[in-house]
C-alpha cells in the first residue's frame, strides 16, 4: 500500500524539483538584469577632476556672481533660459544653453560609478556633482552593450548586436555628430577627439533634416511618450529637451514629433535619449519637469546625466 | 470505466488540458503585461501562449485522440515537458526584457537549455525499445 502511494507520487517529483529550480533561475536572471548591481568601475575624482583640468585649461573667464531667475541663469561661461511650450497636446520644456567652452557640458554617474544596475535619480546625481542643469542620460546600465564614454572616458567599447543603432558623439570641440554604432570603433572615436558617447537613440536630426519618420519609427517609438533629447544649434549652443507624457495633462510625443520640434527649434544635429519614466529635467535645484512611469509621479533611478557646471 | 490499458490515453487527455491551462494563463499574463507596457511590445510575450499550446497541447492531444500511436516512455515525457516548460519561461523572460529595452545571456543559454531537452524528448521517443 505505501508501495502504491510512493509510485504515484513519484511521477510528480521530477516536476516539482524541475519546477522550483526553474522558477529559481528564471528569479536569478530577473534579479540580474534589473537588480543585482555588476560590473562596476569607480574612477575616484576622475570625472570631476578632468572636467576641472579642462576648465583650467580652458578659455573660461574669472567668475562674476552668477544672475540667477526660476527660469534663467547667466555667468560668464554659461547662458540657460528655460522655456515651455505646448506641442501636441504635450507640456515640452526647453532649455536653451550657451556656454563658453565645451568642457562645462558634462556627464555625470550614478553613485559616481560605472556599473549594471547602478542607479539614483537625476536630481541625486545632479546634486552630487554640483550641477546648474541636467537632464537624464542614455541609461547605459540597464544594457551590456553599446559604446560608454563619458568626460574622456572610454567606459564600455561593445558595440549593440545589430544595425540601425545610433550614437551620440560630443568632441572636444563642443561639436556633435550621430555615428552608426556597427559601423564605428569607439577606441577610433575616442582618438578623433570624442570625449561623450550616448548610446540610445535614434538620432533625430542631422545636418538639420529630419532622420526618423512615421514608417521606419522603432516599436519603442509607435506610442506617446515622455521624451528626452539633446540637440546642437551649433558648437557650444546647445538645446536639452524633455517632453511630460502618459498623463491626462500630457500626451506625449514620438519620435517623429520629437524631432519636428528639435527641428523647428533651430537644431542641426539632435539625439534621443532615453525616456519614458527617465525622462527628467532638473534645474538649479528643482525638478522642472513631471517624471512619470504612467502609475505614478516620481523619478526613476537613472545610471547617467547630462548636465551643464560651471 | 478506468482499467489500465486506457490510462495512457488518460494522462495524454490530462496533459492536453494541463497545457491548454498554461496557454491561457500565457494569454492572460500578456494581455494584462500588455497594459502596462507603455504600448511597447515583444513578439515573445505576444506569442507566449504558443509553447504550451503549439508545443504541449497539441502533441498532447495527437497521442490523446490516436491512441493506435506509440506511447513515449518516462524519459522522453519528462525531457519534452521539461523542454516546453523552459522555452515557455525563456519566451516570458524575453518578452518582459524586450519590452524593458534590455537582454540577458541567462535568458539566452534557458532558451538553448530548453530546445536542447525538448530535442532530446523527441529522440528518446524514436529510439525507444
Amino acid at each position: 500500500m505505501k508501495q502504491n502511494l510512493e509510485k504515484k507520487r513519484r511521477p510528480y517529483r521530477w516536476g516539482i524539483i524541475y519546477g522550483l529550480l526553474l522558477t529559481a533561475y528564471a528569479v536569478f536572471t530577473l534579479l540580474d538584469a534589473f537588480v543585482i548591481p555588476r560590473d562596476i568601475v569607480y574612477l575616484d575624482g576622475l570625472s570631476s577632476s578632468s572636467s576641472e583640468d579642462a576648465s583650467a585649461s580652458s578659455g573660461k573667464s574669472t567668475q562674476n556672481e552668477p544672475a540667477v531667475t526660476g527660469t534663467s541663469y547667466q555667468s560668464d561661461n554659461i547662458s540657460i533660459t528655460l522655456t515651455t511650450q505646448r506641442i501636441q497636446d504635450t507640456q515640452v520644456y526647453i532649455a536653451d544653453v550657451q556656454l563658453k567652452d565645451a568642457s562645462l557640458l558634462r556627464a555625470g554617474l550614478a553613485d559616481g560609478a560605472f556599473g549594471r544596475n547602478v542607479g539614483e535619480a537625476t536630481s541625486v546625481i545632479a546634486e552630487e556633482v554640483g550641477a546648474i542643469l541636467a537632464i537624464n542620460g542614455d541609461y547605459y546600465g540597464f544594457r551590456d552593450e553599446g559604446f560608454v564614454m563619458r568626460n574622456g572616458y572610454l567606459y564600455r567599447d561593445t558595440a549593440r548586436s545589430g544595425y540601425g543603432n545610433d550614437d551620440l558623439v560630443i568632441y572636444e570641440d563642443g561639436s556633435f555628430a550621430i555615428v552608426e554604432e556597427a559601423n564605428s570603433d569607439a577606441q577610433t572615436l575616442a582618438d578623433e577627439g570624442a570625449v561623450q558617447i550616448f548610446s540610445f537613440g535614434p538620432g533625430l536630426v542631422e545636418d538639420g533634416e529630419i532622420t526618423v519618420n512615421e514608417a521606419t519609427e522603432v516599436d519603442q517609438a509607435m506610442r506617446s511618450n515622455p521624451r528626452t533629447a539633446i540637440g546642437m544649434i551649433e558648437p557650444l549652443h546647445y538645446l536639452l529637451v524633455v517632453s511630460d507624457g502618459r498623463t491626462d495633462e500630457s500626451e506625449g510625443l514620438t519620435l517623429m514629433e520629437l524631432a519636428q520640434v528639435m527641428q523647428d527649434l533651430g537644431c542641426q544635429t539632435a539625439y534621443n535619449l532615453d525616456g519614458g519614466g527617465s525622462s527628467t529635467m532638473w534645474f538649479m535645484g528643482e525638478v522642472v519637469n513631471v517624471p512619470t512611469d504612467g502609475r505614478s509621479i516620481r523619478e526613476r533611478s537613472v545610471s547617467d546625466i547630462v548636465y551643464i557646471g560651471e | 470505466m478506468s482499467t489500465s490499458a486506457n490510462k495512457p490515453t488518460q494522462t495524454m487527455a490530462k496533459s492536453t488540458l494541463v497545457y491548454s491551462c498554461v496557454a491561457v494563463f500565457c494569454l492572460v499574463f500578456f494581455l494584462i503585461y500588455d497594459q502596462f507596457s507603455h504600448g511597447v511590445h515583444s513578439p515573445y510575450m505576444t506569442w507566449l501562449f504558443g509553447w504550451p499550446l503549439l508545443l504541449g497541447a497539441l502533441p498532447c492531444a495527437v497521442f490523446w485522440r490516436i491512441p493506435r500511436l506509440r506511447r513515449p516512455g518516462w524519459l522522453s515525457v519528462r525531457l519534452y515537458h521539461s523542454g516546453v516548460a523552459a522555452l515557455t519561461v525563456s519566451s516570458m523572460l524575453r518578452g518582459i526584457f524586450e519590452i524593458a529595452g534590455t537582454a540577458s545571456d541567462y535568458q539566452q543559454w534557458l532558451m538553448i537549455a530548453g530546445g536542447l531537452l525538448l530535442l532530446g524528448g523527441v529522440v528518446a521517443y524514436f529510439f525507444k525499445k
